[in-house]
């Protein structure tokens, strides 16, 4: 039941849902009361070259983060896992390495493991909301690199995951 | 286990509705309840009559046995899944050295 292609429009859907449910209206969305609201235990330690994992058997569901990766990236991590967790019913067990955090990549055009795509851009939604990012007028900063950093600090995820997730909202879509 | 039963009941009525991007009111209104009983199931925290479990599995177009907590078809044994070496590893090194997720 692998999907052919990433199912993004769906994805914002659930993601939005999430929200809702959550009633998460702001900035830094607060992705472990999420997790841990599903029932899902967290768990942090130490993990060598692995960014993060999901295990899961009978009722029960482990997300096991990095503890020696900084913040940001640990979020990631754990919107990540929590994507393969709500998109990928067949996924019993899952580790992840060095996965890239740049979705919509030529790997993701070319529709290459699709479930990893699903989940970044899961992550990616869910950590940066389009409608919050919309609110704080992150048009206005697309250029701009101390303005992406300021939004980054306010969503707790890395530039890196911000100014590519402004590129691949809005970039495309503002006429210049 | 009652408790434990309606909580994963109602956690796989919440993975299939995620999973089919439906809201909590929309369900409601479809298997004609009230939001806050959808809240209230989902969470495990009430009990639903067999007709109630039918119309949420006719609003969420499955059957209301995939619904149902697996132990109640098989035993335990057979439903929990065998990790494979490197995963079962990992979960023992996370939990010798578990630390807080929220730091």
């Amino acid at each position: 039941m692998t999907p052919l292609r990433a199912r993004y429009s769906r994805i914002e859907r659930v993601v939005s849902n999430l929200l809702d449910e959550y009633q998460v209206v702001q900035a830094p969305v607060p992705i472990e009361r999420i997790v841990r609201g599903h029932g899902i235990t967290l768990q942090s330690g130490d993990l060598a070259d692995v960014s993060g994992l999901l295990a899961r058997s009978g009722n029960k569901t482990i997300i096991g983060v990095n503890a020696d990766h900084p913040l940001t990236r640990r979020r990631f991590t754990i919107a990540h896992e929590f994507g393969h967790y709500i998109l990928h019913e067949g996924m019993h067990s899952h580790v992840d390495k060095d996965y890239r955090v740049n979705f919509r990549s030529a790997e993701s055009s070319a529709g290459t493991n699709v479930p990893e795509i699903e989940a970044n851009f899961f992550a990616a939604s869910i950590l940066m909301p389009k409608q919050f990012l919309i609110g704080d007028d992150a048009i206005s900063v697309l250029d701009n690199d101390d303005g992406v950093q300021r939004l980054a600090a306010k969503y707790r995820v890395s530039g890196h995951a911000m100014s590519l997730r402004l590129a691949n909202l809005f970039k495309y879509q503002t006429p210049f | 286990m009652p408790d434990e039963f309606y909580a994963e009941l109602g956690s796989n009525i919440r993975r299939r509705r995620d999973a089919i991007a439906m809201t909590q009111s929309t369900l409601a209104t479809k298997a004609g309840l009230k939001r806050t009983s959808i809240a209230n199931i989902e969470r495990g925290a009430q009990a639903i009559l067999v007709h109630q479990l039918l119309n949420i599995a006719k609003a969420l177009k499955v059957s209301p046995t995939s619904l149902i907590p697996k132990e109640i078809e098989q035993p335990q044994e057979h439903q929990a899944v065998e990790f494979s070496d490197d995963v079962r590893q990992l979960l023992d090194r996370l939990e010798r050295t578990k630390r807080s997720a929220g730091r």
